[in-house]
């Protein structure tokens, strides 16, 4: 009895193990299974601002269930639909280094992240170089051939934009070679230009161009005043007015055709001299003589004063 | 130092008083004569001082006794003049500095400080710088009223001039000046200064009131012909009010 007993408890003990272990099997050990990313790609890596770039995921899921994609992405934009393994996405007008980020998830939950860096390169703005001109002293009328030098020449976006105050430039004008004609009347011009790609533009650049004129300068004795009277020694002043198209190189002071001063040109047309009427008695002849730059075309003004003689004292 | 006056005399003079020189007359005034003092050196041969001398010549016919031309000469840096006064320096000196020219001959004050004409370059524009300035001076009249006299003993004279206020106004720090002018008997220097005196200050002199002023004695050339100028002006002699002349007789 007590051997069927025994055979019976045994039995019984079987019976428990393999109750337990079917029901364990359907509830508690069941496992998940999450989608794992085995792939992640893009069409670039390096791209300007503002291009679009191809991102694919490729995504080990043996459940086989719909999946969802989630993107994100440290700056730029994702172009819908976005919940898709392959989605186009578009870099920032910032340059510098974008994550883009993906996660896929199932019913049992997200996959590990993965990330990718797409650079974006900083567009510069275009950088001149250099202008070189055919001339740049000309004369009314005549055609300069002008060119910019440019860091980057191959942007197809370059936009060339000259202008002047003066003359006019020759069609056709947004190149970097461009033709410019001298107006008629002479003078200082100035030839600015600027060069814009898609993004940025250029430093303005600005260079003078001399057109010759050959007109006298206009030179005018201000003081003193015709028939003037001045005791002999005396220290007069002078003033000048003297101005040209092309600049005055220098004015100079004659005192009975005698040099008395002379002075450089400046961009005051104002000139004031101190000369001293150390000679004979009588009508004295006062000359402003004004050389204007460029053609050296010579521009006088004339005044006659009269010196008082005196025997000097002590 | 200038040789000063010393005696002044007060006196209640019986000048006519119905007229518009007696100095009891509120109304009184006198026709106001030019002092034209010149400081000239002729012993250099540029010949720019004549410029000035003979203009003053023509002027002088121009304007008769209207104006009173003294004539000083002084030394330059560069020329001695034989005629040269220490007197003259001392007032050219002083002339100058109300002014702000450099100091040169011929240098030409009129009335004082009034006017000054300095440098020649030809003797028709010396005379027209010369007009244009008297053009205005002798149009003025004056308050003063002076009349010079003189006493001689020997080869010295003493000016004895009496001064009358007119007007209504009394006048205050009064220098009285007396120059004795002599005829070289050359050209262009005709009224030469030879001698100098002056009054002691006179506090005032109130209108209506003479009073006669006695100077010190004065060396002078009886040979020549002289003539004895007076001029009344303030005491730092800045602007001369009023002048007067009287020839030196014959001796």
């Amino acid at each position: 009895m007590k051997s069927i007993s025994v055979q019976i408890r045994k039995l019984f003990i079987v019976a428990f193990c393999l109750a337990c272990v079917t029901g364990c099997s359907s509830d508690i050990f069941k496992s998940k299974e999450v989608p794992v990313i085995t792939d992640f790609q893009a069409s670039r890596y390096e791209v300007d601002p503002g291009d679009t770039v191809q991102v694919s995921v490729s995504v080990k899921d043996s459940k086989d269930a719909s999946l969802q994609y989630k993107w994100s992405a440290t700056g730029g934009q994702f172009i819908p639909p976005v919940n898709q393994p392959q989605i186009l996405w578009k870099a920032p007008d910032e340059g510098g280094d974008y994550t883009l980020t993906v996660r896929v998830s199932n019913a049992d939950g997200d996959s590990d992240p993965h990330s990718e860096i797409i650079h974006v390169r900083i567009k510069e703005a275009p950088e001149i170089l250099s202008v070189t001109f055919s001339a740049r002293e000309v004369d009314p009328g005549d055609t300069v051939e002008i060119s910019v030098l440019l860091r980057d020449m191959t942007d197809p976006t370059l936009d060339f934009i000259w202008e002047t105050d003066g003359g006019q430039f020759l069609a056709p004008f947004n190149l970097p070679t461009v033709l410019w004609k001298a107006p008629a009347v002479g003078g200082e011009y100035t030839i600015s230009l600027t060069v814009a790609n898609d993004k940025k533009t250029s430093d303005p650049f600005a260079e003078t161009m001399t057109v010759r004129s050959y007109a006298a300068p206009f030179v005018q004795i201000g003081e003193p005043a015709q028939n003037a009277v001045f005791i002999q020694y005396s220290t007069v002043q002078v003033a000048v007015t003297a101005n040209h198209q092309n600049g005055i190189a220098w004015v100079s002071i004659y005192v009975n055709d005698n040099l008395q001063s002379e002075m450089n040109g400046k961009a005051d047309e104002h000139y004031l001299f101190q000369c001293e009427l150390n000679g004979p008695p009588g009508i004295t002849d006062i000359r402003a003589e004004a050389v204007a730059r460029t053609t050296g075309v010579i521009g006088s003004d004339r005044i006659q004063v009269r010196v008082e003689g005196i025997l000097l004292g002590k | 130092m200038w040789a000063c006056a010393a005696v002044l005399f007060f006196m209640c003079g019986d000048m006519p008083r119905d007229n518009v020189l007696d100095p009891k007359n509120p109304d009184s005034l006198a026709l106001r004569k030019v002092m034209i003092e010149a400081f000239v050196n002729t012993n250099n041969p540029l010949g720019i001082n004549e410029y000035a001398l003979e203009a003053l010549d023509s002027l002088s016919l121009l304007y008769g006794d209207r104006v009173m031309i003294a004539e000083y000469h002084r030394n330059t840096a560069d020329y001695t003049d034989p005629l040269h006064l220490e007197k003259n320096e001392l007032m050219y000196q002083h002339y100058v500095a109300l002014f702000d020219h450099i100091k040169g001959v011929p240098d030409v004050f009129i009335n004082g400080s009034g006017a000054r004409i300095q440098g020649a370059s030809d003797v028709a524009y010396s005379m027209f710088r010369l007009e244009q300035v008297l053009a205005g001076e002798v149009s003025e009249n004056a308050c003063f009223l002076i009349e010079p006299g003189y006493s001689v003993s020997g080869d010295k004279l003493r000016p004895e001039v009496r001064l009358a206020r007119l007007g209504s106004e009394n006048a205050e720090n009064l220098l009285v000046r007396a120059l004795i002018v002599s005829h070289l008997n050359r050209p262009l220097h005709t009224r030469v200064v030879q001698a100098v005196a002056e009054s002691n200050i006179i506090p005032v002199l109130k209108h209506g009131e003479q009073q006669v002023v006695v100077f010190p004695d004065l060396a002078f050339d009886r040979g020549l012909l002289n003539t004895l100028i007076v001029y009344v002006t303030d005491a730092q002699s800045t602007t001369i009010f009023q002048c007067e002349s009287k020839a030196i007789g014959a001796m």
